[in-house]
């Protein structure tokens, strides 16, 4: 009873010493900062782990849905003066309007009864944006009868623009087969860098025809019988009439996507063109309905319908703007954090442990074991630590658990002549003599008289080297090297480099990430700069 | 026309926590071939004392009061430049507290003790080196130390050196802040025995600032008892030791062991010397004085002549 | 002299253990490299010796039809017995001639296989595939230390001393000259600037002067350096174009003008980089110095300001002035100051390293890290005997 009494007593005291501490870290205005960024981000950590972990942070790397959401490397909505407006559209609500005609036609004895039946809907909506949207996208979904009883099928969709002129998407003739077609046509109309190409990267992707918004990774998609080549050559065409230029041809300012909007005014800028803008789309089957009867004509009729959606995206996004990968830069921060802690915790505080306690033992033994042991230090402190990590994770494909290990693995050293020194100190003191004469093993003595007086600063001054660990993983990121799964600050600043975001003067690509990283690393510099004097007497004025 | 006089000098250190004032009206006159002892408790301000006499006081501190008069020149006013020709080493030199740390570790002493020989003189290198030898031998050192580094002596060594290079341009005031703490006692001997010729031979003044009493009543001819940045009492020597007046003398002498003589207990003095941020508002020692009474803590003792030349800041002998 | 020769004793334990370490890190990815290049020299030996096996094929065959006497083809036999192609009992049928086709047939296939085996394990043999990895690994181990030359993959030398030379060593050596040209310049720049300007801060502690200082360093330490590397690019070449973009520049040595348009934005970005740790704790050591002693005894003496700073702070500063720039190239080398050749397009070594990763090419990679890690170690050694040589309280040690 009496021992743990004692035992609480003097636990009780260091939580007091420490309250202490902490209290005259909080002191200076370096420290207060520090601690609040700290707390800022742990919080920041914790939300992102409880939110997105683990799928979320895979999905933010592996994903390729983010197109159906968000706008390509578009900058954030507070440094966009001009804003463009988000259109949505579906045929979800929209009545179809059939037209049929009949023509009944006598050859000899037999009379034929073919028909003309056209379903066609109309899509209204104002366009009202100061500026244009980055990019458009559709998707049309086509369905339709087939068989030796449809003769002919023919499509067309147009876009009746303000000022009167239309732009056509598709105007042709499909093929029948004998089943009927089903089919699916994706479009990323053309975001600010496809302006020279339509179709920059063309991997097909099966798109199922109840998703409702384009998904692909992919401008555009296509299966089933529409071409569309068909459609950039359409559309070039129109577009052409109107502008004297084809977008699609042409190394243009205005790329499609947004020249669906555009008007050039007549000192040869280009202006949204706001008012009311209509989607007309028909599908037009003509039908050899010779001895069917109504039920069955009917049936046939009623196969073929369209699905249409439609997309022009804003011209800004949230807080830090969207990548070349669509994916939201400020969520790319927000998941970069966990990682951050966790490479920066861990490396840190297991490698000063490590050190902390080998140095321990390199001052308490003051004979050939000691001066070993300094040598092999020695050895791992004259390490170029960022080549040697460089190599390492070039030649094994690296976790960011096996980093952090290859990172303490390079780092414990880096402690130990300042714990060495104070050690050899220590040992000298008169308890440490006493206890050896009383003969308490050698790890006894280390572990409690040497070790907990060397921890705490070599603590406070590992907490200074946290901002070297984050900024060597971004340089492995950058190379193209580490944890290929984990979304970190490094990657996002390697997509940067990779897609030449300097050059195209997409800076919210580059700037966010690195800002992260320097708020990240500053947090521990304040802190480690408060607590420093506090846990090293000498360094005090 | 007394060699130096100090009066109502006041230093204060501007620190981000508050004014420290560890020279809070000090005034006090030195003459020719005078020995003054400043005896006090640690951190009472001697060290700032005789830095101010120097014009030396490091940031943030600031002389911010009163007049150092040295041969009727102020040198609170004089100009950086003319201090550094005029006063400087060659009128006042200064043996520093902790002699250790007082040679530049990585020059050869030699150097650096020769160096106000050629700053205040026309002597060329050769000469002042070999002046700077006849002075270590005069020290009791063997000259080819002036080659050496700094690590390579022993304390006692370094603070020869420091002695001699504080006499080496016979200056008028030699100040010496604590010359004898951090060394054992054979050298303490040593040191001050050394001392003592040298101002016998060289006719110059020293302040001897310790807080070890028995070098004072040793070496010194005055005596100024400093407390929380004030002269408590001042006088000659054997007026103070024999007969101290203020309380705080009289605790102080009592807390000096003694090697002879009958065996008494030491009395320490209780409590700790105030905060200089804000000393008490009466007099400085209240707090801790066995005989305090009615108005030491409201206004301060003025300093009155108690016996000739024996002067006190204590309200048992101020008239009121 | 004693501690000169500890020094360079010490110095060679650690380049060996590094060597070591890089040997037996780029163990397996060598073998996988020497293994193809192995199978290479097969794939060419077979070729070479292909019209002799079909020879040897059809004199079997003929042997079995009897188109052969096995009398003329006793030569040809024995000497595929000796090359290992045909066990003792396939010889001693061919030469007694009572060998049936179908057996001939089977032999006569089996011939390139075995041919194939051979030529392979001579091949691994000679490289030293056989042998387990740590011999393995010392092998590479001295190949290193002895500068064997390595034939690179991919990278081919650009500058010098020829172009097209596969000489992995070369290919390295080559970049030297270019990291070492903007290293050294921005550390000259660095120690130039960090000195008045930590010696102006520590002279007024808690001035302006101080805090930026103060500050900037902590920036400079938690930021990558190529990042910074990147924003300026942005601001100075594409935003005002007042340095020349670096995807549209080629440096090399003959063309001075262009390479010293080209290094300006680096340096430029470096120096300010390491200023920031630098002058920080230059900072330090001058507060520090200026609380010694030593210096208040200087002015005591006499001594006018600016002979106090030249002779007695400055001196005793230069010691610790050499390990801040120690410290200031450990920190390139740590926290990525040479990746920041990347982002300026600078052939050095950082941009090597990155070209050699993306082709893939192990030996470059291998010789690459080895020639940094010498290079580090070389001056790291240099600095030390300077610091020895500087401070006289360490010489006896
Ligand atoms: N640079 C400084 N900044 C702030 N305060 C200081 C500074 N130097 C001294 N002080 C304060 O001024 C007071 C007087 O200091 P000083 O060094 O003069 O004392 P001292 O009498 O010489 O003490 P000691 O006997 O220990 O040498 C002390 O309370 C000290 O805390
Ligand atoms: S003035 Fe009063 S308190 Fe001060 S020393 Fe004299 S008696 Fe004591
Ligand atoms: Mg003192």
């Amino acid at each position: 009873m009496a021992v743990r009494s004692t035992a609480w007593m003097r636990f009780r005291l260091r939580l007091e010493e420490w309250k202490e501490s902490f209290l005259l870290t909080l002191r200076p205005w370096a420290g207060k900062i520090g601690w609040a960024l700290l707390v800022i981000q742990l919080v920041l950590a914790l939300y992102a782990l409880a939110a997105y972990y683990p799928q979320g942070m895979k999905h933010y790397q592996a994903g390729f849905d983010w197109f159906y959401k968000y706008p390509v490397h578009v900058p954030p909505c507070w440094a966009v003066k001009k804003k463009a407006q988000a259109v949505r559209l579906s045929l979800q609500n929209v009545k179809p309007v059939v037209k049929t005609k009949t023509m009944n036609i006598s050859y000899g004895n037999i009379r034929y009864v073919f028909k003309y039946y056209t379903i066609s809907y109309n899509k209204s909506f104002i366009y009202k944006g100061d500026a244009l949207p980055s990019d458009s996208a559709m998707l049309l979904g086509l369905t339709m009868p087939g068989g030796k009883k449809i003769l002919q099928a023919k499509i067309h969709i147009d876009l009746l623009r303000p000022d009167g002129t239309d732009f056509v998407f598709l105007d042709q003739t499909i093929p029948v087969s004998q089943y009927g077609n089903k089919s699916v046509i994706e479009i990323r109309i053309g975001g600010a860098t496809f302006n020279k190409t339509l179709i920059v990267h063309g991997r097909p992707v099966q798109v199922p025809v109840k998703m409702p918004y384009p998904i692909s990774k992919y401008p555009i998609v296509a299966t089933g019988p529409l071409s569309l080549g068909q459609i950039a050559q359409t559309l070039g065409k129109s577009m052409e009439k109107v502008f004297g230029t084809n977008p699609f041809k042409t190394d243009r300012p205005v790329p499609a996507g947004q020249a669906l909007f555009a008007e050039v005014t007549p000192n040869g800028t280009v202006v949204p063109l706001k008012g009311k803008y209509t989607f007309r789309l028909s599908l037009m089957y003509l039908i050899n309905e010779t001895g069917m009867t109504p039920a069955q004509a009917r049936e046939i009729e009623s196969r073929g319908s369209l699905n249409f959606y439609f997309i022009a995206y804003p011209n800004c996004y949230g807080l830090a703007g969207t990548d070349t990968l669509a994916r939201p830069v400020g969520l790319g921060l927000l998941l970069g954090l966990p990682y951050a802690f966790l490479l920066g915790f861990l490396v840190t505080f297991t490698s000063t442990f490590i050190g902390a306690i080998y140095g321990s033992f390199a001052g308490y033994w003051k004979d050939i074991r000691g001066e070993i042991m300094m040598r092999i230090a020695d050895i791992f402190l004259s390490l170029p630590f960022l080549p040697i990590l460089i190599v390492i994770s070039y030649v094994y494909k690296v976790t960011m658990l096996s980093l952090s290990g290859l990172m303490i693995l390079l780092f414990w050293a880096g402690p130990v002549i300042v714990v060495r020194s104070m050690a050899l100190q220590i040992s000298e003191q008169v308890y440490v003599e006493a206890a050896k004469a009383v003969g308490a093993k050698t790890s006894r003595i280390v572990f409690r008289h040497v070790f907990p007086q060397v921890f705490p600063y070599t603590l406070a001054i590992a907490v200074l080297s946290i901002p070297g660990i984050i900024v060597a993983e971004a340089s492995l990121s950058l190379l193209g090297l580490g944890d290929p799964t984990a979304p970190t600050w490094g990657k996002l600043l390697q997509l940067a480099y990779d897609e030449h975001a300097v050059q195209n003067g997409w800076w919210w690509m580059y700037i966010f990430p690195g800002l992260a990283l320097v708020v990240f690393s500053a947090t521990f510099l304040l802190i480690g700069r408060a607590v420093e004097p506090l846990v090293a007497p000498k360094l005090q004025r | 026309m007394p060699l130096l006089e100090v009066t109502d000098l006041r230093t204060y250190y501007y620190t981000l926590r508050g004014v420290v004032r560890a020279v809070d009206g000090v005034s006090f006159t030195l003459d020719r071939g005078e020995t003054l002892g400043i005896a006090g408790e640690s951190g009472c301000g001697k060290s700032t004392l005789a830095w101010s006499i120097l014009r030396l006081v490091p940031p943030p501190g600031r002389i911010v009061g009163g007049s150092i008069k040295i041969d009727g020149m102020d040198i609170t006013k004089m100009s950086e430049a003319e201090l550094r020709r005029k006063v400087r080493w060659r009128k006042v030199s200064m043996i520093f507290q902790g002699a250790m740390n007082a040679f530049n570790p990585v020059l050869k002493v030699g150097d650096q003790v020769i160096e106000p020989l050629l700053l205040h003189t026309d002597m060329t290198r050769e000469e002042a080196w070999a002046k700077a030898e006849e002075m270590v031998q005069h020290v009791g050192l063997p000259p080819e130390i002036l080659e050496r580094y700094p690590h390579e002596l022993s304390g006692g060594q370094k603070q020869r050196l420091v002695i001699a290079m504080a006499i080496l341009l016979e200056p008028d005031i030699v100040i010496a802040d604590e010359p004898t703490t951090a060394l054992d006692v054979v050298i303490q001997a040593q040191i001050l025995n050394l001392m003592k010729r040298l101002y016998r031979e060289k006719k110059m003044s020293i302040i001897l600032i310790t807080h070890d009493l028995s070098v004072i009543a040793e070496l010194a001819e005055k005596t100024a008892i400093m407390y929380a940045g004030k002269i408590v009492e001042y006088g000659p020597s054997d007026a103070v030791f024999e007969n101290p007046l203020h309380p705080y003398t009289q605790a102080l002498l009592k807390a000096v062991p003694r090697l002879r003589g009958p065996k008494e207990r030491l009395i320490y003095i209780p409590g700790s010397p105030p905060d200089l941020r804000n000393p008490p508002r009466g007099c400085r020692f209240y707090p801790r004085c066995e005989k305090r009474f009615e108005p030491c803590d409201r206004e301060e003792p003025p300093m009155v002549e108690a016996e000739k030349g024996h002067f006190v800041a204590c309200w048992l002998y101020a008239r009121r | 002299m004693r501690w000169l020769v500890i020094k360079i004793i010490n110095f060679v334990i650690v380049l060996a253990a590094v060597t070591l370490i890089v040997a037996i890190i780029f163990t397996g990815p060598m073998s996988t490299f020497y293994k193809s290049q192995a199978l290479q020299t097969v794939q060419m030996e077979m070729r070479a010796q292909s019209h002799q096996l079909t020879v040897a094929q059809n004199t079997i065959i003929g042997i079995a039809k009897g188109t052969v006497s096995p009398q003329d083809a006793a030569d040809l036999i024995n000497k595929l017995y000796q090359q290992g192609l045909l066990t003792k009992e396939e010889r001693d049928k061919l030469l007694s001639g009572k060998v049936t086709v179908d057996e001939a047939q089977k032999i006569a296939t089996a011939l390139p296989k075995r041919l194939r085996a051979i030529l392979t394990q001579q091949e691994f043999h000679a490289y030293g595939l056989d042998k387990p990895w740590y011999e393995r690994s010392l092998k590479y181990f001295w190949d290193l230390l002895s500068f064997k030359s390595l034939n690179s993959t991919v990278l081919t030398t650009r500058y010098w001393p020829t172009q097209g030379s596969h000489n992995a060593i070369d290919i390295v050596l080559e970049r030297v000259p270019f990291s070492v040209l903007l290293f050294t310049t921005s550390s000259t720049l660095t120690v130039l600037i960090a000195v008045p300007l930590a010696l102006w801060a520590a002279r007024r502690p808690g001035s302006w002067i101080d805090n930026t200082v103060v500050a900037w360093s902590i920036f400079s330490v938690s930021m990558p350096w190529w990042w910074l590397a990147m924003v300026f690019i942005a601001f100075f070449t594409v935003k005002y174009h007042i340095f020349p973009q670096p995807w549209n520049v080629n440096v090399n040595f003959h063309d001075i003008k262009t390479l010293v348009d080209a290094a300006a934005l680096p340096v430029f970005t470096v120096t300010i980089l390491s200023i920031g740790d630098s002058a920080f704790r230059l900072r330090n050591i001058f507060l520090d110095i200026f609380n010694e002693d030593f210096v208040t005894v200087a002015r005591a003496k006499g001594l006018p300001e600016n002979m106090v700073l030249r002779k007695h702070v400055m001196r005793a500063a230069a010691p610790p002035l050499v390990t801040i720039v120690l410290f200031a190239i450990v920190l390139s080398v740590f926290s990525g100051a040479i990746i920041t050749e990347l982002v300026f397009n600078w052939p050095g070594l950082g941009r090597l390293y990155w070209e050699a990763i993306y082709a893939g090419d192990i030996p470059v990679v291998l010789e690459l890290t080895y020639i940094t890690t010498l290079l580090y170690l070389i001056l790291r050694l240099t600095l030390d005997i300077l610091y020895t040589l500087l401070d006289p309280r360490i010489k006896r040690a």
